[in-house]
């Protein structure tokens, strides 16, 4: 279906520039591709006819596009939205940081030059509003297809001003609060209009707008195109008669999780908190934990029909410009219909698709954000995606886990070794026991070497397909468990794993020793915390065991040296995937390894942040102090020992 | 781009290989004959008897002789299996033994390597040149002289304790190596040495025990006739009579005062001159080689007490540091002067002592010392004038006299050292008395 | 972000490192042994002394000419004649160096880990790594050195250490093995064994602080020359003067000597794995350095075209030696002697026409 839709959407637009008589057909097929723009051109077209089976589509992808509505039911998280603002489910001061954002949001809505699709279809041309009310609603009703999409709500009301004043309210259903609406808008409008009417404004939209509208953030535009965006993300827009100007009042309150614990980047010791669904939130989170106004969340949108918001994090003044300016390049290069997760973005904007390594970093976890932030990394979030993109990526920052920071140094330290034996293990165990048993017993110990030749004795099958069957089944176990639903997930990983492994054995299909080994492989991708990473090993593991059944260790050799040669050459965003080893950049030593953090005093070089320096030399000031005072009762001189 | 081009190019490179390639080289576990020890015996006409010992990984699994054991061939150890071929080259009957052993022999696991001692006087280098220059064959392995034959030592090895016949041997070697009775002896090291124009080879010496084995005819006789029932009677209440020597640990392998266990036995050394076997010495005379050499870990060495004739003291001795030797060349003559220094402590004393007085810890220094002295020199005695072969290494500190190969090699040391002055001078210091201070003894009265 | 497409210091002075002293896994220490007897670890000590001598008259060449490679700077100072030998003497270093290495490498293998694999295939496969790694330019090898660093002197300072046991230091004596005057003349004559160094001139217009190329070769040939002399020491005293002579592939015999007890021992595989990523380092290198020189006396934009060619070429030519004894002949007695020559010899009578003729390139700075 999917594909034909593509095929489809294809040949459409090789149609849309047709001569007029086709124009119905034109107009139908760039309704499925291009929503708002192309309800433009209708507009300047005045076209009145009646909606076909694009009109269908659309609402239907629409409806794909928003996944709050895809949201099977609801979780525990969600709150009911209050009144104003959109942050219901925030804590109360937050609204001052969010409100900062949003205007962000706004400007780049209006400015037709960051959407990426503005070029297209005629798109600039851009209808102002008239001053009747009528009218006005006429188009914004038929952009919005009011009344064959069904959660578009039009209410229309009088003002009790002195006369009537006639208005109405355009809004998305399910998107737009209904509390907000009925209290900050409605009620007031409709109830309290007719108080106190000192005749001061100079006209009925500057008294609503400056008297009656208690919302915390209300809009003015007479653009069309910006009002039914501003409609399509949540925001109520209200029309005045007389007025070409609508406004458009902050109501966004669409459902959404709320903050949970974080499932794929779990740690004992620090923030429990993880990304959510919603832009706004995420950026608060981050926020929450950086209070320096020069953090910066710049709004992009990317996908023409998703339209989604994505926000490029970084510090002014610290995270190098250029970096910057390359990852708001290559997103706003980046064209593609709907892109709606993290996921899909890395995928249009990594540099080598075709190289198994993860070039980007995706992170659930606010705090980790931060500190990246904070180290002159740059961070992307897209409204949709629980997961925050962190740039560029090198090797070692995907062995890493937010808990390394959170614990003392040794402890850190020793989990990052732990970590790179698990990679090794869970990379090459497979290939190095083929190898060994296959082309150099001798390495085997040769009681084990007599162990397993006896456990092997029944084994109907080369060690090759032993460790092929093992593999797969345990690639089986991994994926069946993900997909089981619920409550069985966890026992048939048992299942697999325990039964399965032991059942193989008795039945001589595999030898035993090999268990042992591909469960100690399947722990090593476990332990690996990037996911992505994990994935990309576990296919390096196949291509290993190949190289080993092929060519015992010299194979095995042969391929570490061309994935050495691979990742060194490899860059993720201008930065050599391997810095700060390779090449040698000046770092804390924060790759293999991680030293004191009072010891750390650089940023990482190969980002070349604006500042260098993270702390400086003498982060423990106290330590002085007490070297002061030592000094002063023993006379001797005692060494200042922080920061060498 | 161009890069990722290239890696997918070399990974579908890969693939063919490894459809293409699977069958090079490739050997499961379970399709290798392990050969865990590799005897050679001399045969008529120039030929050899090779004898292996190759593991039975089922039995050894099993854990023990019911496996698969000694039916399986021609008895041995346990989990194994032995056979003997008979040819010219050692190296050309492998593969003659694969015409009925059903998998292919492997010899990267080899631990041991046994020639007999005929083979051994008649000249070693043929066969071991031969072995070391094939890939699977190991430079650490070890190397024994058989007393009697290699055969014989591999069927007639039964561990009792350690089952599997791959630890078996390399544990044997190692402990007794431990204990300083038997020399440091690998393949790589006999050809360093046979080689060196400055020290001998100084070889394993295995045997079988004597008296296990008459013991052994004993019972067999006992159970055919009935007249000699009476005497193995006798046998079996009382203790076995058997000979002794004058230290406890100055036997040959073979001739051990021992009964009961494992009857092979690895103590002593043979001697070489070159690749040829010139004579053996006993454990005790390893030992004293040992301490001239400076390799001595660590062994109990009993002396005869000072204050009574049949009261003995032993004492765990090691060296305290390296073994200094001094040379000097005078002409022709060369003057050696060896320093050896052990230090250790008591282990045992049937000794009245109290060894708080100093004097009495002092006396038992100077005996030990004395011995130790006098076991040095008798050794440096017979390799000077019976086996005229230098096995301490003394040339080695000969060569630092010349300063280019050409002279070294005029000055023909193994000529020079059957004449060269020895003198050994050894300390021995006690440095603790074990847990107690006075030994304990019956009341007075 | 900078420092992208500029090779490090720290890169280029591992890859130097590799470049000189992976011919340790060879038959390196043997043929130290043939030239110097009991006194085989000088050898490398003169030989390298020379070099250093040799490095330095190159660096001066070098330094008339800023911005400029070894090769145009040849060619700036011997004409287009004279230049192009002294370039072609270069290319053939590396070529011959590269080929003989593939040959000895993968006899080494085949000996040490795929004794019934053919030997076209193992020459095959180190072909495709070192092709997969040349093209991807010097940046992407030297900075794989710089990771596989300490994979090499991990590999050497243990094996030393395993190997105390085995050695006996007293067979290092007589001191002088063939008399002082035949280990000089023999050290000098091999000086080419460190004619490697002139990597670090081929590269030199890529280097990132190109005004310290003097430190990082004598700080190069410093830490290989610690190497050779180590390794070679204990290799002569562990299989003394004249069982050294004997060993085919010493690196390999030595592993398997490693003897700690009945848990760590058999492991030379494992020293074998590693140094086959060295040897695929140490080849890419060579491959890289060999097309370079051409590339550069052709003034071709890219080395990557004529990678292919030089691949068939060089397999081809491998398999030219009729046996291994043949091969390491002709690298250490043939190539590393007269490369030396070539190396050293040629930048000097260069240096001095550049005198006569007062010749500077000083609008190139």
């Amino acid at each position: 279906m999917g594909l034909i839709d593509m095929l489809l959407q294809k040949f459409i637009s090789l149609l849309s520039f047709d001569p007029p008589e086709d124009k119905t057909e034109a107009r139908h097929n760039t309704g499925v591709q291009l929503d708002s723009a192309v309800a433009e051109k209708e507009l300047s077209e005045f076209g009145q006819d009646a909606r076909s089976a694009g009109q269908r589509i659309k609402d239907r992808r629409k409806a794909r596009s928003r996944p709050s509505r895809v949201q099977p039911k609801r979780l525990e998280g969600v709150k009911p939205r209050s009144g104003f603002g959109f942050g219901g489910s925030l804590p109360a001061g937050l609204t001052r940081d969010t409100s900062e954002i949003s205007p962000d949001i706004f400007a780049s809505e209006t400015s037709s030059e960051v959407s990426p699709f503005a070029g297209k279809a005629g798109g600039d041309e851009v209808k102002p509003l008239t001053e009747s009310l009528d009218e006005n609603l006429e188009i914004v009703k038929r952009l919005l297809h009011h009344g064959t999409n069904a959660d578009v709500v039009v209410r229309e009301f009088d003002i009790p001003t002195e006369p009537k004043t006639a208005a109405a309210i355009i809004f998305m259903e399910g998107l737009a609060g209904r509390d907000a609406i009925n209290f900050s808008i409605l009620q007031p409008l409709m109830l309290i209009a007719n108080l106190d009417d000192d005749g001061e404004a100079d006209s009925r939209l500057e008294l609503v707008k400056r008297r009656l509208l208690p919302g915390n953030q209300v809009t003015e535009s007479n653009n069309l195109r910006a009002v039914i965006e501003g409609i399509l993300s949540g925001t109520t827009c209200l029309l005045i008669d007389g007025s070409d100007i609508a406004l458009s009042v902050e109501t966004r309150a669409w459902e959404h999780r709320g903050i949970d614990k974080p499932s794929a980047e779990m740690v004992v010791r620090g923030p429990q908190e993880a990304f959510n669904e919603t832009l706004r939130s995420n950026l608060a989170l981050i926020r929450r934990r950086m209070r320096t106004p020069d953090l910066i969340t710049e709004m992009l949108k990317v996908g023409t029909l998703s339209k989604t918001d994505c926000a490029i994090l970084y510090i002014e003044g610290l995270t190098n410009p250029q970096l910057v300016d390359e990852v708001r390049r290559r997103i706003s290069e980046t064209k593609s219909d709907h892109i709606q997760d993290t996921g899909i973005l890395e995928q249009f904007i990594e540099e080598k698709p075709y190289v198994l390594a993860p070039q980007t970093l995706s992170t659930e976890r606010p705090d980790r954000m931060a500190a990246f932030l904070a180290e002159g990394y740059v961070g992307i979030m897209l409204d949709g995606s629980p997961f925050g993109l962190v740039l560029p990526a090198t090797f070692w920052s995907l062995l890493q886990s937010a808990e390394d920071y959170f614990l003392r140094w040794p402890f850190g330290a020793f989990l990052r070794v732990v970590r790179i034996l698990a990679l090794i293990l869970a990379i090459f165990l497979p290939a190095i026991y083929l190898a060994l048993t296959n082309f150099h017993p001798e390495m085997i110990p040769t009681d084990l070497l007599l162990a397993i030749a006896a456990s092997r004795e029944k084994v109907p099958f080369p060690t090759v397909t032993e460790v092929l069957i093992m593999e797969i089944a345990i690639e089986l176990i991994r994926e069946a468990g993900i997909r089981i639903p619920g409550v069985i997930g966890p026992t048939l990983g048992i299942v697999g794993a325990l039964i399965l492994g032991q059942a193989a054995v008795a039945a001589s299909i595999v030898s035993p020793i090999l268990v042992v080994i591909v469960a100690i492989t399947a722990l090593g991708a476990f332990a690996v915390p990037n996911f992505n990473m994990a994935f990309a090993i576990r296919l390096y593991r196949f291509v290993y065991i190949l190289l080993a059944a092929a060519l015992g260790f010299y194979g095995v050799a042969i391929g570490v040296f061309i994935q050495l040669v691979t990742y060194v050459n490899l860059k993720s965003f201008g930065v050599p995937y391997m810095s700060p080893v390779a090449p040698y950049t000046r770092s804390s030593g924060d790759a293999l390894f991680r030293y004191p953090l009072w010891k750390s005093e650089i940023r990482p070089s190969f980002l070349e942040p604006q500042q260098k320096e993270r702390q400086p030399r003498i982060s423990r000031g106290w330590v002085k102090e007490q070297g002061k005072n030592n000094r002063a009762k023993s006379g001797a001189s005692k060494g200042e020992e922080n920061g060498k | 781009m161009h890069c990722t081009k290239i890696v997918i190019i070399a990974m579908l490179i890969t693939a063919c290989t490894v459809v293409i390639g699977g069958c090079w080289g490739r050997t499961e576990v379970d399709d290798l004959a392990l050969v865990m020890a590799i005897g050679l015996d001399k045969g008529e006409d120039n030929t050899v008897y090779v004898t292996l010992q190759i593991a039975v990984p089922r039995a050894v699994a099993s854990g023990g002789a019911e496996g698969g054991g000694p039916s399986a061939g021609g008895g041995g150890a346990g989990a194994s299996l032995i056979t003997t071929m008979r040819g010219r080259s050692i190296l050309g009957l492998v593969d003659m033994a694969n015409t009925y052993i059903d998998r292919r022999l492997s010899f990267v696991h080899s631990k041991v390597l046994i020639v007999s001692e005929d083979l051994a006087r008649q000249g070693l280098a043929p066969y071991v040149s031969e072995l070391v220059r094939f890939h699977e064959i190991r430079r650490t392995m070890f190397l024994a002289v058989a007393k009697g034959t290699a055969r014989e030592f591999l069927t007639e090895n039964k561990p009792v304790l350690e089952q599997n016949p791959a630890k078996n041997l390399e544990l044997l070697t190692l402990a007794s190596r431990k204990a300083g009775l038997i020399p440091p002896s690998q393949i790589n090291r006999f050809l360093v040495e046979m080689q060196s124009l400055a020290e001998e080879p100084l070889v394993i010496l295995a045997g079988i025990n004597k008296e296990q084995q008459s013991a052994k005819e004993q019972a067999e006789k006992q159970s055919e006739g009935d007249e000699k029932a009476k005497a193995g009677e006798g046998n079996s209440t009382s203790q076995p009579n058997i000979p002794i020597n004058a230290s406890d640990i100055r036997y040959l392998a073979g001739e051990s005062p021992s009964i009961g266990g494992n009857p092979v036995e690895l103590l002593g050394a043979a001697v070489f001159r070159g690749d040829k076997m010139v004579g053996e010495i006993t454990g005790e005379e390893v030992r004293h080689v040992l301490y001239l050499r400076g390799t001595f870990k660590q062994g109990i060495t009993v002396v005869r007490s000072t204050e009574a004739d049949d009261r003995f003291v032993s004492a765990d001795l090691r060296l305290a540091r390296p073994t200094q030797i001094r040379i000097e060349r005078d002409g022709d003559e060369f003057r050696i002067k060896v320093n050896v220094t052990l230090e250790g402590g008591l282990v045992g004393s049937q000794e009245d002592q109290d060894y708080t007085n100093p004097k009495a810890l002092r006396a038992v220094e100077m005996k030990l010392a004395h011995e130790v002295e006098k076991g040095c020199k008798d050794i440096i005695r017979r390799a000077q004038t019976e086996f005229s072969s230098d096995i301490f290494g003394f040339g080695n500190k000969a060569r630092h006299l010349t300063m280019t190969w050409n002279e070294w090699q005029d000055l023909k040391w193994s000529e020079k050292f059957p004449n060269a002055d020895v003198k050994v001078t050894v300390q021995v210091e006690l440095r603790r008395t074990g847990l107690l201070f006075k030994s304990p003894q019956p009341s007075a009265d | 972000m900078a420092s992208n497409d500029k090779i490090g210091t720290r890169e280029a002075v591992a890859a130097t490192i590799y470049f000189l002293s992976t011919k340790l896994l060879i038959s390196f220490p043997q043929h130290m042994a043939e030239i110097g007897q009991t006194a085989a670890w000088i050898v490398p000590a003169i030989s390298f002394a020379t070099a250093t001598l040799g490095f330095l008259v190159i660096v001066a060449l070098l330094r008339r000419y800023p911005g400029m490679n070894i090769v145009e700077a040849s060619e700036k100072a011997g004409g287009p004649i004279l230049g192009v030998i002294a370039s072609l003497g270069y290319f053939l270093f590396f070529f011959a160096t590269t080929v003989l290495l593939i040959r000895e490498f993968s006899e080494t293998v085949s000996t040490a880990l795929l004794p019934r694999t053919p030997l076209s295939v193992i020459m095959g496969v180190f072909i495709i790594a070192t092709l997969v790694a040349t093209s991807m330019g010097p940046e992407a090898i030297t900075r794989a050195s710089l990771v596989g660093m300490p994979l090499i002197i991990g590999t050497l300072v243990l094996l030393n250490l395993l190997l105390l046991p085995q050695s006996n230091f007293d067979t290092i004596f007589p001191l002088f093995g063939p008399g002082i005057g035949k280990i000089v003349y023999g050290g000098v004559v091999h000086s080419g064994i460190a004619g490697e160094i002139m990597f670090l001139c081929i590269i030199a217009g890529q280097l990132d602080e190109r005004h310290k190329v003097q430190r990082m070769g004598l700080t190069s040939l410093a830490v290989s020359a610690v190497f050779m002399i180590v390794s070679t020491l204990t290799y002569s005293a562990v299989f003394p003067y004249p069982l050294s002579l004997h060993i085919a592939y010493p690196g390999y015999e030595s592993s398997t000597l490693v003897y700690m007890g009945r848990f760590l021992q058999r492991i030379e595989v494992a020293f074998v794995f590693l140094w086959v990523i060295s040897a695929c380092i140490h080849l890419a290198l060579s491959g890289y350095t060999a097309t370079v020189i051409i590339k550069d006396m052709l003034k071709l934009p890219s080395h990557k075209p004529l990678l292919p060619a030089f691949a068939i070429l060089g397999f081809t030519l491998a398999l030219v030696p009729s046996d291994v004894p043949q091969a390491t002949y002709i690298d250490f007695m043939i190539v590393k002697t007269y490369g030396g020559l070539v190396l050293f010899a040629v930048p000097l009578i260069l240096l001095l026409v550049s005198r006569l003729r007062g010749d500077h390139n000083t609008n190139r700075g």
